[in-house]
């Protein structure tokens, strides 16, 4: 006898593939196509600090990072105050650095610190310490009064090149003895957008916001050639952001990292996958599941607690009791030996005789009374009962003595 | 693809090396990417290792037939029909009311082999109880992962209804052969077909001594023996037991539903009958015959009869009775018991089969079995609060529901049968016997 193997409902892996091939090919052409934008975009994120030489939104600074380097200039990014010491280099005439402190990292002492790393500096949106260190005659005047780009009326050669500059959302005034710090781009309110002290044997300019310097607003009147004069002067450019770690706190107070044991990540991600194995292994199911019909259960009771709930919740205790009286008229009539066709008189008069109680009673008790209220109710369903019971003792011809009731 | 316990395991020992290699050497990160990769390894080559669970042949030897509440064997041969030793986990998909008391079986088919696995069913249901697919997981030689295909393997087995009420068939049968005169004393009135002559024993009814045979007798050779006639009921009548197997029939009463005590009844009766030498005919219907057993006798009937109830569940329709007496004339043309086997609960929905009744009592002696609620009895009884005060005031309305439409039958003719589930089927077969008794059939 050959055996003929069983049909196997399981897909193999082949036929699985197969099947699922259009969502594959879905998935595959998402992924391809977000490779290709991702390429498309340079490489690089839309999404990083404003300014950044390496941002391409339109706070980002990539515009003028980019032609900067077009023109030969070295545009080094730096995020500490340690690397810009390093990307510096010796010569403090050969470096101009680019400064735009937006969360106000750097203290007065590093400061003081990157005045010794180049003669030249540029500072956008400076910090009250930058005030004091490099111009103390100088000071924020609130937002810019100007409609149009604003002239550069001043001696600095920069700006006289750049002739004219956009205002951005803030401005210098010039506090006390004006000294050797020179205003360019006055507005009507009297303030002006850039300032420039002398630094050594450089110069140290602050501009008063960094709008006019980003990839949006570069290329509006004489931005770019503001900018370009600025940062170009010399061959090596510092584009120095300051990140949390220039604060003073960073790298002294241990970190969680450091102050766990060096095995603790590994047996962690070690008890991560067995996890996934256990999960894996207790979930896989054996087989589907299997169907079947479960039977209608219907409690034939159900019609009859239904209807007493509806007799309950519309309080009908007359109807209710009627119930009761019938029922118990019936069960009277047969104890009684009283024929079906029995009035509710008859059960009534063979009932008092045979217990020896006033016909009334009964009476009123089978058929006048009306219960006011549940406990009512409730009292004449047990006169009922106890009615009932008392005419069965009555009537059971087993027991001794109940023939001689009258 | 699974995995099993014991890979899990591997993975956690892991927990050795990357705790050693960090603490000594601190290289956990290492340790555990290498140890994970392990592992994997592993894993893939004993999937690789292990025996293909498509390569599998399954025969089944199911008995094809069972009682409910009984318990039999359902054995699943599979046969390894590929190259390797297969070390499987097998699955076989019984349904749940099948009552299968395993349904995972470990077995190790070496190549070409063949193994038996018993798995002992006890069905909870009646009716046809299925499989449809047997999954085998196939354990790789190291015992870490694992190839699993579920392989089309239908079988069945038919649950018939559990008959439990024949244990009351040997008081009727006993009762039926009083009838019957097979035993020694006659009463008369018992039956009214003559059977045979014989001599007067002691006890015998004198009423019955046939004057003319003794005289006959006394002319061939004198003596005082003096001969009385024996009666016997009558044989070879028809009885039609119809099944309402619609809605109302659905309603479980003590928590069985109405259909299968009605089955009770209908399987003790034909038990019954049978033996009596009457012919029992089976009608299952709500607006379509659902089941119909017609021309079979002794062991035969019963087998046919619970071969066709064990499928039967009941309809959620309403049953048209006006379709009934046509049916029953389908059956049989003679005069006829007709057991009619359903509730008569409510005046509204007893109303078709009330509108119908005369049709049949015309021509037929008609019984309607009904199952009485004893739950409903009770809770007329319980007035304890204000909840079951009501309760019963709508119990006692149910009762006297019921005794409305039972007096309405017996006024258009049919005698009316209403027990609990338990006391249903003896109180039908006693109304049997007393019809048989009286000569009514």
């Amino acid at each position: 006898m050959t055996l003929t193997d069983a049909p196997a409902v399981t897909p193999t892996l082949r036929r699985a593939l197969r099947r699922g091939r259009v969502w594959i090919a879905i998935v595959a052409a998402v992924l391809v196509l977000a490779l290709i934008s991702l390429l498309a975009a340079g490489g690089s994120s839309l999404g990083g600090a404003p300014l950044a030489a390496d941002n391409a939104a339109p706070d980002g600074g990539r515009a003028l990072a980019e032609v900067l380097r077009a023109q030969g200039v070295q545009v080094t990014a730096t995020g500490t105050l340690d690397e810009t010491d390093a990307a510096a280099g010796p010569d403090p005439a050969g470096t101009t650095i680019l400064l735009y402190d937006a969360s106000w990292f750097l203290d007065r002492e590093r400061i003081d610190r990157l005045g010794e790393l180049a003669d030249r500096i540029v500072v956008l949106s400076p910090t009250a310490d930058v005030f004091d260190a490099y111009a103390p005659d100088v000071a924020f005047a609130g937002f810019p009064d100007a409609d149009a780009a604003l002239r550069a009326d001043c001696d600095v050669p920069a700006a006289v090149r750049a002739d004219a500059v956009t205002a951005g959302e803030s401005s210098f005034s010039s506090v006390g003895d004006a000294g050797d710090t020179e205003f360019c781009f006055p507005d009507d309110g009297g303030g002006y957008q850039l300032a420039q002290a002398p630094h050594g044997p450089g110069t140290v300019t602050l501009l008063a916001d960094a709008a006019p310097f980003d990839n949006e607003h570069i290329i509006e009147a004489g931005n770019a050639a503001l900018a370009l004069n600025l940062l170009g002067e010399t061959d090596q450019l510092v584009w120095y952001l300051p990140s949390f770690l220039d604060l003073d706190s960073a790298g002294e107070q241990p970190t969680l990292a450091d102050l766990t044991p060096e095995w603790v990540t590994p047996v962690l991600v070690l008890l991560i996958a067995l996890f996934v194995a256990a999960a894996v292994w207790r979930g896989r199911r054996l087989g589907p599941l299997v169907v079947e019909d479960l039977p209608v259960v219907v409690r034939a009771r159900e019609t009859m607690e239904g209807r007493a709930r509806l007799y309950q919740r519309s309080s009908a205790r007359g109807r209710a009791l009627d119930n009761l009286r019938v029922g118990t008229i019936r069960r009277l009539s047969g104890l009684l030996g009283l024929a079906r066709a029995a009035t509710v008189e008859d059960v009534v008069r063979a009932a008092a005789s045979a217990l020896g109680r006033p016909a009334d009673d009964l009476r009123r008790l089978l058929l006048d009374d009306d219960p006011a209220n549940d406990a009512a109710l409730l009292d004449l369903s047990d006169a009922l009962l106890r009615l009932e019971r008392d005419v069965r003792a009555a009537t059971d011809p087993t027991r001794p003595g109940s023939e001689g009731r009258p | 693809m699974a995995v099993t316990g014991r890979f899990v395991l591997l993975v956690g020992l892991g927990v050795v090396p990357v705790l050693a290699l960090s603490i000594l050497a601190d290289a956990g990160g290492w340790a555990l990417l290498g140890w994970l990769l392990l592992c994997l390894l592993l894993g893939a080559v004993d999937l690789a290792a292990a025996a293909s669970p498509r390569r599998v042949a399954i025969e089944r030897s199911i008995p094809r037939r069972i009682r409910l509440g009984e318990t039999a064997t359902a054995r699943l041969l599979l046969s390894n029909t590929g190259i390797r030793t297969l070390h499987a986990l097998v699955r076989d998909a019984w349904q749940p009311s099948a009552g299968a008391a395993r349904t995972r079986v470990r077995l190790t088919l070496p190549a070409g082999e063949r193994r038996a696995a018993d798995i002992p069913l006890t069905p909870f249901r009646r009716g046809e109880r299925r499989t449809e697919q047997v999954t085998v997981r196939s354990v790789g030689p190291l015992g870490l992962w694992a190839r699993q295909a579920t392989l089309s393997a239908p079988g069945a087995i038919r649950v018939l209804p559990p008959f439990n009420s024949r244990r009351h068939l040997p008081s009727r049968l006993a009762r039926l052969r009083e009838l019957d005169g097979r035993t020694s004393l006659m009463i008369r009135g018992q039956g009214t077909e003559f059977d045979s002559l014989r001599e007067y024993v002691r006890g015998d009814d004198v009423r019955s001594i046939d004057w003319r045979a003794t005289a006959r007798r006394g002319a061939a050779r004198p003596g005082q023996e003096v001969m009385v006639r024996t009666w016997r009921p009558e044989r070879d009548r028809r009885v039609v037991v119809v099944i309402d197997s619609g809605r109302t029939s659905a309603a479980r009463v003590a928590d069985e539903p109405r259909l299968d005590t009605a089955f009770e009844a209908s399987l003790l009766l034909a038990a019954l009958a049978t033996r009596a030498g009457d012919r029992v005919d089976l009608l299952a219907y709500d607006r379509r015959v659902r089941a119909r057993v017609h021309g079979a006798t002794g062991a035969e009937l019963m087998s046919r009869l619970v071969d066709a109830m064990a499928p039967l569940e009941p309809d959620l329709i309403e049953t048209d009775w006006a379709a009934v007496p046509a049916q029953v004339r389908a059956l049989t043309s003679q005069r006829s018991l007709v057991v009619l086997l359903t509730s008569i609960d409510a005046s509204g929905a007893a109303r078709g089969l009330l509108s119908v009744l005369p049709q049949l009592t015309r021509q037929h002696v008609v019984v309607v079995a009904s199952v009485a609620d004893p739950e409903v009895v009770a809770a007329t009884r319980d007035r304890s609060d204000r909840a079951s005060v009501y309760r019963a005031a709508a119990a006692e309305r149910a009762m006297l529901d019921t005794d409305r439409v039972a007096a309405a039958v017996r006024r258009l003719g049919a005698e009316v049968v209403t027990a609990p589930p338990a006391d249903l089927p003896p109180a039908l077969a006693d109304a049997y016997l007393a019809l048989k008794a009286a000569g009514r059939l």
